[in-house]
């Protein structure tokens, strides 16, 4: 592939500061030079002047091409709800990579999502970090597994103990549920025979990947950070809606946290306390935060909404736009390929036509790898 | 009296002072705006500091009140979903007053809010228009009732109710029900058995009130359009994601159109299309238009949000604005009140730190009625409420 020079807009390379006028070059589907680039006689140069250029977006929990929208029960994938366990399962089997979401993502210059299984299930399966393009979920892939999830809350004990009547029916069960198995998993042995879903949790115990756990009230955030502490185990907070009511005690456990989504309603009693301060509160005390949408819950296509909102309510807006790129790409363990622009990285990247946290800005081209994968070239 | 002075004045229905004056008197009301007002002697005197100040935003569809947010199922009082025809209840009877949500539209520089029961029934209830003032009776927040007859077609109707094994199963059934009752409700003789149910239908069948259609696909639409033609009644239509593909129908209906909300997910077969295309296309036909937020789908306090990104998409700043406010105001026969910056207006009014049509512009504050009822970075409670 010939090398691209895109010249004379202003980057955001994430890792340093904003730059104007500047330029990135890129070969072979990778990023070989930031900022002021003495562009090669041999290098396709875009003219990229009053555009804006930032790394592609990391969405780090959402449900893209897994959870069907506007299509009904046929395409609903998110959670196997049959047991309260089921960490055999895979999100990579499930993921539908011409589903419209994806589409949406690219149009909205979200390069790179990890897509996760759902919240019904205290225990639900592997999670995979996809880019959005590709024919096969396979070859999307840039890391599987990425993590284990699981579930506090609301949503395993209407899951399980309403609607099945079996464990859990309280947040007691869930965290027992939860317990149980990671014990197990300490106490497997393959030579007796194999168990898929212990063989994700003797990884979880290794830590060579976390569990990511759904906690949207205090107390339930609270629980998670006890269990991994009990397991010594990784652990990312996923949602946090309440983080800001905990924010000295969350600085303090370490734990990385994915705030979302939080421009749709307070459709569940564990979100009555939602707001966009949060993200504002948990940066100032020091909690490694990056933004979700949790697709379809917020369309993916307004996840820089989300950003700007944030940043109405008080979060930095260099803090916002590294929320939803190289601080979600650090949490998902994938810095060497996404997240900043930087020698070496995917050529991941979008012009967008002003600061996305601007109401009229709109992606004029998102690229991956290199490759345009929505609009077209200035 | 009182008068806001220094400000950027977006009137709606007069255009933009760069530097004016509103005068508010005793009552609430606007008694002078323009450039050049005379503040009498002893007027307390607000300086907006150049910032700028628009009417108080308009939301011509909503859940507010009856689906009170964080409290799960008993705070959900937004369907009768016992039968598909509750034509006689009333959103009234179910708004709660102390509901969060109605403080954060305050912040959000929402003051009129139209409440419409949800779509689960055929026919849904009485619909409301209210002004957020701070009570604590709902009667006390009632600007116009009722302002029609809720009724929903397509998905919801035929979930709510074929789901429980009777009608409607289907479109054609809730297009049957729809007509049954409308019928009824012609040859309702009161003397011989009162039926709340025909008597709230009577209004709009006597062209007083419209009959408010919550219908997204084209082809509810236009059944939607069909059923009024047959009974020679008015229709709003609320929701109306595919009204772009029939919006000539639509303006030769003579219909208005409450559009979104645009910013939620697909949640349904029927909003497959969702987008910000819908007002453009709705303003090219000249279909008045208002943007919703169907609170709580999309909370109130982003109704300017969602004006804005239909500015993205083609809408001027000025008909997007219009559209979250007169347009909605006038769609509600409450136009006489709100809806712009005029002499005689209700001083319903909000002054912003930067261009409204923008993501992170902040309310600086909201007045109602002449009074200051959110305050951006108050202490004295959660959402800044002050002066009341």
């Amino acid at each position: 592939m010939a090398k691209l020079a895109i010249t004379g807009a202003t980057v955001y390379p994430i890792s340093s500061p904003p730059m104007e006028g500047a330029a990135l070059l890129v070969g072979d589907g990778k990023i070989l030079a930031v900022g002021r680039v003495e562009v090669p006689s041999d290098a396709r140069v875009i003219d990229a002047r009053g555009l804006h250029l930032l790394p592609g977006f990391v969405d780090p929990h959402t449900h893209v091409g897994l959870w069907g929208e506007g299509d009904g029960p046929p395409a609903y994938d998110g959670n196997e709800w049959t047991a309260n366990t089921t960490a055999q399962v895979r999100a990579l089997d499930a993921i539908n990579p011409f589903h419209v979401s994806f589409a949406d993502a690219r149009s909205a210059g979200v390069t790179t999502v990890q897509t996760l299984p759902g919240s019904g299930n205290p225990i639900g399966g592997e999670m995979v970090v996809i880019k959005t393009r590709g024919r096969t979920a396979d070859e999307m892939v840039l890391r599987q597994p990425s993590g284990l999830k699981g579930a506090l809350g609301e949503n395993p004990k209407r899951l399980h103990g309403q609607n099945h009547k079996r464990m859990p029916a309280s947040r007691m069960g869930v965290a027992a549920v939860i317990r149980q198995y990671l014990a197990r998993a300490r106490e497997y042995d393959p030579e007796k025979g194999r168990d898929l879903g212990l063989e994700l949790a003797r990884r979880v115990l290794e830590r060579a990947v976390p569990l990511r756990l759904h906690a949207h009230r205090a107390d339930d955030i609270v629980t998670a950070v006890r269990i991994a502490r009990e397991f010594d185990i990784d652990l990312s907070i996923e949602h946090c809606t309440e983080g800001w009511m905990v924010a000295d005690f969350l600085a303090e456990a370490g734990y990385p946290v994915t705030l979302g989504p939080m421009l749709g309603g307070r459709s569940k009693v564990e979100t009555a306390n939602m707001t966009f301060r949060n993200p504002g509160i948990l940066e100032k005390a020091g909690v490694h935060v990056s933004l979700m949408t949790d697709h379809p819950f917020v369309p993916i296509a307004h996840h820089r909404i989300q950003g700007a909102l944030a940043v109405r309510e008080g979060m930095s807006e260099a803090g916002a736009l590294r929320a939803m790129t190289l601080n979600p790409a650090e949490m998902l363990g994938v810095t060497h390929r996404v997240g900043s622009l930087e020698p070496g990285k995917d050529a991941d990247f979008v012009l967008w036509s002003d600061h996305p946290f601007r109401a009229r800005a709109r992606v004029v081209a998102t690229y991956i790898e290199g490759h345009v994968v929505y609009g077209a070239e200035p | 009296m009182r008068a806001i002075s220094n400000a950027r004045i977006l009137t709606v229905a007069d255009g933009v002072i760069e530097s004016g004056t509103v005068l508010v008197d005793d009552q609430g009301r606007i008694a002078a705006v323009g450039a050049r007002v005379a503040v009498p002697d002893g007027v307390e005197v607000i300086d907006a500091g150049g910032r700028t100040l628009t009417p108080g935003l308009v939301d011509a569809f909503s859940h507010l009140g009856l689906i009170n947010e964080g409290l799960g199922w008993a705070g959900n009082d937004a369907e009768e979903t016992t039968d598909p025809n509750t034509a006689h209840v009333r959103a009234l009877d179910g708004i709660y007053p102390f509901d969060r949500g109605i403080a954060e539209a305050r912040s959000g520089g929402v003051t009129t809010v139209h409440v419409v029961p949800r779509g689960g029934n055929v026919l849904a209830g009485e619909a409301l228009a209210v002004k957020l003032r701070r009570a604590v009776a709902a009667d006390d927040l009632v600007l116009r009732r009722p302002t029609g007859i809720a009724a929903s077609l397509g998905e919801r109707p035929k979930a709510t109710h074929g789901s429980e094994k009777r009608m409607p199963a289907t479109r054609m059934g809730v297009a049957a029900v729809l007509r049954e009752a409308l019928v009824k409700a012609q040859e309702y003789r009161p003397e011989k058995e009162r039926d709340l149910r025909c008597e709230a239908l009577l209004p709009v069948l006597r062209g007083e009130l419209p009959l408010l259609v919550q219908a997204h696909r084209a082809d509810d639409i236009a059944t939607a359009l069909r059923i009024g033609r047959e009974f020679g009644i008015r229709i709003t239509l609320l929701g109306a994601t595919e009204a772009f593909l029939v919006a000539d129908l639509i303006a030769e209906a003579g219909a208005t159109v409450a559009a979104g909300p645009s910013l939620a997910a697909r949640g349904r077969q029927e909003t497959r299309e969702v987008g910000f295309h819908l007002p453009l296309a709705l303003h090219r036909q000249g279909v008045p238009t208002a943007i919703v937020t169907g609170h709580p789908e999309l909370p109130e306090p982003y109704l300017n949000i969602a004006a804005a990104l239909a500015v993205r998409e083609g809408l001027t700043p000025e008909e997007a604005l219009r559209a979250v406010t007169l347009t909605p105001a006038q769609i509600l026969g409450v136009a006489d009140r709100v809806g712009a910056i005029a002499p005689g207006l209700d001083a319903d009014l909000v002054l912003w730190d930067g261009d409204p049509l923008e993501l992170t512009t902040r309310v600086a504050w909201t007045m109602v009625e002449g009074r200051i009822v959110y305050r951006d970075g108050s202490a004295d409670g959660p959402y800044g409420e002050v002066e009341c």
